[in-house]
């Protein structure tokens, strides 16, 4: 197999920030006063409209495990990245929708419930402050969407496993692995059960060779950035309670690493070790969003 | 036997591919930077050996108490059995000293009705005390913090015993290791590791297994390997879901892993109380029995041995299928009620071949006739 974690194409993790966020007419005045500039108003005309980022551990539907199922709109913003897109958020979401929404650099708008009103500010802020990296994405494999519902599911649940995939109009002789729906490899019968075919894709690709894993949660998902020089992993939380003790592993072997976690500014990487090719750290508990930086900044 | 088994010890820098596989079963990677000790304590120093003491006496049947004097005397009688010495203060230090530190493992699955007794657990802390471990250096320990709190130990322990668990909410995994896992994967999940809990890894230098005699519905039983192993690593419930389970393999793969195997000297089977049915939970009395007996022994395969006779045996005596029994009539995948309604439901196919299978690791003796039993009736 060609080299995996092939980081390819210009569009950067972190092109955007929040500028490309902004707010119905009652948050964009609540979030003013509550001291932030530049918060932009809009609508939700001519936006596609998302779910709220969830868990739903009654819907089991092509799970092939015993993990909640996650309502995640990562595989959106990469089937559709010059997409406008509309959050309408019930209470408690505000933070990983707006993690969400950054983590993949999407034009985004949003609705937030006014209890969440504090929540989003803070969650604002703390994606402004984040050190500016902008790194391309990283790819174990390419798919080739055919612009197809069932495209659009197996992306979905690609996503959801931690599957780092690239969205190819056409096979890309650069990457070892392209999935082709209705392939040899990957027939469309395989493809109508999402789950089969993301266990296909996990099979052929090998856990070995994934650029990047998590342990210690089913109900995490990554987005991740850069190479084996500089990395920069947005680690999403979807459950429901945080978590503790979630284990990354990364493909490079860097020194050092520096966490932020929302909500946690006296975070740190613990246990931080470099065998074969990658790095391992845990994350000591995070909620909606912790971002990894690999290597740490050098201290000024 | 074993089979597609890989090591990983960090100093050694690569894995080792065991070759004997059997189709179907998973493939295990270890990893782990501890060493064997030169005599692993699984089987330890008395392979093969089990000491079984009985009293009628032990515990009253109706009211459920259990008299102290007498699990004294079990105790006494059974560790100078197994390790031949004649003062009881000698038969622990066989197998302890003043510098160790000690974990108990405890078994809190059946809580609150059939757990570690917490009478057994004070005895084996007294023992170590009167061999100068002090109680600052003794920690009970077990996965999951409702079902500990449920059984309210520390009454009956000294001041400065530890009691640590794992997860205070379920899926907490800061209490462990992440330098010491077995990775696997069984039904496509993407978290494929089990870690072990640091307490055994970085803390504690031997461990004393207190298991319980008990049904199971994954694993045919639940006894000193199941309760080492599933309560010493995160996420295995993992290895069971939609009638088929991986106990077979991974709860002695597991219990193999260093340095749980080495340090793990003692096993104490509690059967004071045991399950016959819908273990390892004992929601109430109806499916509870009373062996009103403890054993003792190095070797944790021989005294699980033992236990698949004892529950099937009860089992055919309540009218119920065996252990054994892999038949799909009976099999009602995931109906948990239909199980705990009917002792003839199995929710999964049971494997109590994973007593052999760790024989097949080395951890002890699987054989009946190799096994020597030293019974004792108080």
């Amino acid at each position: 197999m060609r080299a995996l974690a092939a980081l390819l194409g210009a569009a950067a993790c972190l092109s955007a920030g929040t500028e490309k966020f902004c707010f119905d007419a009652a948050v964009q005045q609540a979030l003013s006063r509550l001291g932030l500039s530049g918060i932009e108003r809009c609508e939700a005309e001519g936006r596609e409209k998302l779910p709220a980022p969830r868990t739903d551990p009654k819907v089991r539907v092509a799970s092939a495990t015993r993990a909640p199922w996650i309502l995640a709109n990562g595989w959106r913003f990469l089937r559709n990245p010059g997409g406008r897109f509309w959050y309408e958020l019930p209470a408690g979401k505000a933070a990983l929708a707006l993690a969400e929404a950054f983590a993949y650099s999407a034009d985004a708008g949003f609705q937030v419930a006014p209890e969440d009103y504090g929540e989003a500010a803070r969650m604002l802020e703390f994606l402004r402050a984040l050190p500016r990296r902008d790194l391309p994405p990283m790819a174990d494999f390419a798919f080739v969407d055919d612009g197809s519902t069932v495209s659009a599911e197996a992306i979905n649940l690609l996503c959801r496993r931690n599957l780092l995939l690239r969205i190819v109009s056409r096979p890309d002789p650069r990457f070892g692995l392209n999935v082709v729906i209705g392939s040899a490899e990957f027939p469309r019968g395989l493809a109508v059960n999402p789950a089969e075919l993301a266990a296909a894709v996990r099979q052929k690709l090998t856990d070995e060779r994934r650029s990047v894993r998590l342990y210690g949660s089913e109900t995490a998902l990554v987005r991740a950035c850069g190479d084996t020089k500089a990395a920069r992993l947005y680690v999403l939380y979807y459950g429901n309670y945080p978590v503790r003790g979630l284990r990354v592993r990364v493909r490079g072997e860097f020194p050092s690493a520096a966490v932020h976690v929302f909500g946690r500014p006296e975070a740190q990487a613990e246990e931080l070790t470099n065998e074969g090719g990658f790095t391992e750290l845990t994350i000591p508990e995070t909620g909606p969003l912790a971002v990894v930086d690999l290597p740490a900044p050098a201290r000024r | 036997m074993p089979s597609r088994r890989s090591f990983l010890h960090w100093a050694a820098a690569a894995p080792l591919a065991r070759a004997d596989s059997k189709p179907g079963e998973p493939h295990y990677r270890i990893v782990t930077p501890y060493a064997p000790a030169p005599v692993p304590g699984m089987p330890g120093p008395f392979p093969g050996a089990v000491v079984a003491v009985h009293s009628e006496k032990a515990i009253d049947e109706t009211s459920e108490k259990v008299d102290v004097a007498v699990v004294r005397e079990m105790m006494a009688r059974g560790m100078c059995e197994l390790t031949g010495e004649r003062r009881v203060e000698e038969a622990w230090r066989r197998l302890f000293g003043p510098e160790d530190v000690v974990g108990i493992k405890l078994n809190c699955s059946g809580a609150p009705g059939v757990v570690s007794s917490p009478e057994v657990v004070a005895e084996i802390v007294r023992n170590l005390a009167a061999i100068g471990v002090r109680a600052e250096r003794i920690y009970l320990y077990e996965r999951f913090k409702s079902q500990v709190d449920s059984v309210n130990y520390p009454p009956y322990l000294p001041e400065g015993v530890h009691i640590v668990t794992a997860e205070e909410r379920r899926g907490d995994n800061r209490a462990y290791d992440p330098r010491v896992y077995v990775e696997v994967s069984f039904f496509g999940e993407e978290d494929t590791r089990s870690n072990a809990m640091k307490l055994v890894t970085r803390t504690v230098t031997k461990i004393i297994n207190v298991p319980n005699m008990k049904d199971h519905g994954a694993s045919g039983v639940t006894g000193c390997l199941k309760n080492i192993a599933y309560g010493s690593f995160s996420n295995v419930a993992r290895s069971h879901a939609r009638g088929t389970s991986h106990t077979y393999s991974f709860i002695g793969t597991l219990a193999s892993v260093e340095p749980v195997r080495s340090r793990t000297v003692l096993q104490v089977m509690d059967g004071l109380r045991g399950v016959w049915h819908g273990g390892p939970f004992s929601p109430d009395r109806r499916f509870r029995f009373y062996p009103k007996e403890l054993q003792f022994a190095t070797d944790p395969v021989a005294v699980d041995r033992l236990l698949l006779d004892t529950i099937d045996n009860k089992r055919q005596q309540m009218g119920a299928i065996s252990i054994w029994d892999r038949s799909p009539e009976h099999l009602r995948v995931d109906d948990v009620r239909a199980r705990d309604r009917d002792p003839n439901v199995n929710i999964l196919i049971r494997e109590p071949g994973h007593v052999e299978y760790a024989a097949g690791l080395g951890l002890g003796v699987y054989d009946i006739g190799r096994i020597r039993v030293r019974r004792i009736e108080l």
